[in-house]
């Protein structure tokens, strides 16, 4: 534990340097703009900014995106407690009493407990993540391909149980993820799978315009569509100082968001969004006056806040130790990490400490950073939010057009992205979330890599995945997982739940 | 007469089965081999025969549990977007960038009824600068940006 320490204070100093300094608050700043404004999210953007990394050092380049992802949680809660609308997915849930909570006039006071409790859980979540990192990687030694495979399909059925879908849904999600990930060289053999005679697509879809088409473009589809109606907070923001009764109930809900958060970014399949519900849920279910949620109390906003930025950071500890992104904002950044020949995985500690321990130590700095970007120029956030978002939409897809040309030079990839952006929005016309389809197409190689290779291993026994005790747990859970989607589909309540609430 | 009752769940229910076609038909030269020594066939075979399944139980589904209707569709959005993209694959590399982002801007913009021409033109220009110092002259990204004469 001593040891990490000493690594961690190693990778501070790599954070402090000037350029990675620099690349962190950018990545802060830009992660607040587009928590900021709804439409727009962390796999989006670090999409479109894929093609300005190739020319970034690695360390940089990673530190600006994780500055991303995590300021996001933060600027995601400013919109929430302004205008009643989730900036992000994971502040969905802060809608309910931070919203509330500003129409009392305490908006100010609402805003300094979501980013002082996202402050307090981020550097807890660094200090957890450096501590460890070490652990969890030794564990990840004893992980063997059939293990690998059962955590996998754990990870995409916790994916199908948080996204708001049916099971049936999710399922088809899944699969159809994998066969858009199939298309292209097969792994094994070199043989061309699926590309009916595009060389473009030797290397199968590139991920980069498949998330621009799902994420931006078919947002800005849906957006055109139906005329926004933002209201933003009419009166004054208040003042930033919670009062002694806030400061009070909040704090021991900041501690447990915390800690639910930084437990549930470690799943596969976990991340912000699942973090800041289960906080909710738990605050709601442990206080002595659960009726009181929804009307703007400061638990309501601490534990969702707390847990969303913990569950952020935590997220990258599948990523950094086994290679698994856990969602689909942590694949973009295996994407990037591949980019500059970074192979994601148990090997990235050995091999490159400072790149390690410095993504871990940046998010101090980050956070730090974030409360500086967040709290005294919120102003600038509220006269940004009265911005309609036709004066962003055109940006977003000029900058989606050359992002997408960029990736191999060729306009391919801009036809992939106009596909994937059709069909993207054909989902949200049916209301499902891509999020599954997603997974399934970054995991998809990988999953037939190792389903293969267990296989080989146990001549073809399919029982090596139930008789492998590590890989029988995974199982088990996937069971019990499906089995609580069968009883009663939990994304859904949360969702209806949710939605009478922003209506009520 | 059987209704369907769930829109959304028979469009996923067609296009489960229509990749499994794709799938089945695309790798059918490859060999499949056997699960312990699987040749590149295996997992698309066995992929497209979840896929169908799948399919069959979500059509089942869409006759038997009633859904949201799916609603209108959004032709001119649809048109102006797909119109855009479109314009900017084909320009980029026989145009330049100088001419591919304001055709994009203009074309997108149809697609917002409340946008008047004045700004549609001053944003067409503010990114068309924007982006090509930002991408081209600064970050040296390589886009050809005109591709006429000089």
């Amino acid at each position: 534990m001593l040891d990490s320490l000493a690594q961690l204070a190693g990778g501070l100093q790599v954070a402090l340097q000037w350029d990675n300094l620099f690349y962190c608050f950018l990545g802060a700043l830009i992660g607040t703009l587009i928590g900021v404004l709804p439409g727009l999210g962390p796999v989006a953007t670090i999409a479109i900014l894929m093609p300005i990394t190739f020319h970034l050092d690695p360390i940089a380049a990673l530190v600006m995106l994780a500055g991303i992802y995590y300021g996001a949680q933060y600027g995601g809660s400013t919109t929430a407690i302004l205008v009643n609308l989730p900036g992000e997915s994971s502040s969905v849930i802060t809608c309910l009493d931070g919203y509330k909570m500003a129409r009392k006039g305490r908006a100010g006071a609402a805003l300094s407990i979501a980013a002082l409790g996202s402050l307090a859980a981020g550097v807890f979540a660094t200090f957890l993540m450096g501590v460890f990192a070490v652990s969890l990687l030794e564990l990840s030694m004893h992980f063997g391909p059939a293990e690998y495979f059962s955590l996998m399909m754990l990870g995409l059925i916790a994916a199908i149980m948080l996204s708001e879908s049916s099971l049936l849904t999710g399922l088809a999600l899944v699969l159809l993820g994998f066969a858009l990930s199939l298309v292209g060289n097969d792994v094994s053999t070199g043989v061309s799978r699926l590309t009916f005679g595009y060389f473009e697509l030797g290397d199968g879809f590139d991920f980069v315009p498949v998330a621009m088409g799902l994420y931006a473009v078919a947002e800005i589809i849906r957006n055109l569509e139906r005329p926004e109606s933002r209201v933003v907070l009419k009166g004054t923001v208040g003042s930033f100082w919670p009062n002694r009764e806030e400061v009070r109930r909040s704090i021991p809900a900041t501690v447990r968001g915390t800690l639910i958060g930084s437990v549930l970014g470690l799943l596969p399949g976990g991340g912000p969004t699942l973090g800041s519900f289960a906080a909710y849920m738990f605050e709601k279910k442990v206080s002595k006056h659960p009726e009181e949620f929804g009307t703007g109390i400061p638990e309501g906003v601490a534990a969702p806040e707390a847990a969303n930025n913990a569950s952020a950071q935590t997220s990258f500890i599948p990523l950094l130790t086994l290679g698994l992104p856990a969602n689909p904002t942590i694949a973009m950044m295996a994407g990037a990490m591949m980019i500059q020949g970074i192979q994601p995985g148990p090997q990235v500690m050995t091999n490159n400490p400072d790149l390690f321990w410095g993504l871990i130590a940046s998010m101090f700095v980050g956070n730090v950073l974030l409360v500086i970007i967040n709290l005294p120029l919120i102003r600038l956030w509220v006269a940004l939010l009265r911005v309609p978002y036709r004066f962003f939409y055109q940006a977003i897809l000029v900058f989606c057009c050359i992002g997408a040309y960029s990736v191999g030079n060729s306009v391919f990839d801009v036809y992939v992205m106009l596909g994937f952006g059709l069909f993207g929005y054909l989902l949200l016309k049916c209301s499902i979330e891509p999020a599954p389809l997603i997974l399934a197409f970054v995991l998809g190689p990988m999953v037939e890599e190792y389903l293969r290779r267990a296989l080989l291993l146990s001549q073809g026994d399919p029982t090596t995945f139930i008789t492998r005790p590590l890989s029988l747990f995974f199982v088990v859970l996937c069971v019990v997982a499906i089995a609580l989607m069968l009883k009663r589909p939990v994304a859904t309540l949360f969702a209806k739940r949710t939605i009478q609430a922003v209506d009520g | 007469m059987i209704n369907i009752r769930n829109p959304a769940s028979a469009v996923m229910a067609c296009l489960l089965i229509a990749v499994a076609v794709i799938l089945w038909w695309g790798t059918g030269d490859l060999s499949v081999g056997k699960a312990a020594r699987m040749g590149p066939g295996y997992v698309p075979r066995l992929l497209a025969i979840l896929l169908v399944l799948l399919g069959i139980a979500m059509l089942v589904r869409s006759f038997v549990l009633h859904g949201d209707a799916v609603g209108a569709i959004p032709f001119r959005a649809l048109l102006s977007i797909v119109g855009g993209l479109v314009a900017f694959a084909f320009l980029v590399g026989s145009a330049g960038l100088l001419v591919a982002i304001p055709v994009l801007v203009v074309f997108v913009s149809l697609g917002d009824r409340d946008l008047t021409p004045v700004p549609i033109i001053l944003t067409a220009i503010a990114l068309t600068i924007f982006s090509s110092v930002l991408f081209v002259r600064l970050l040296g990204l390589p886009l050809p940006l005109w591709k006429f004469g000089g």
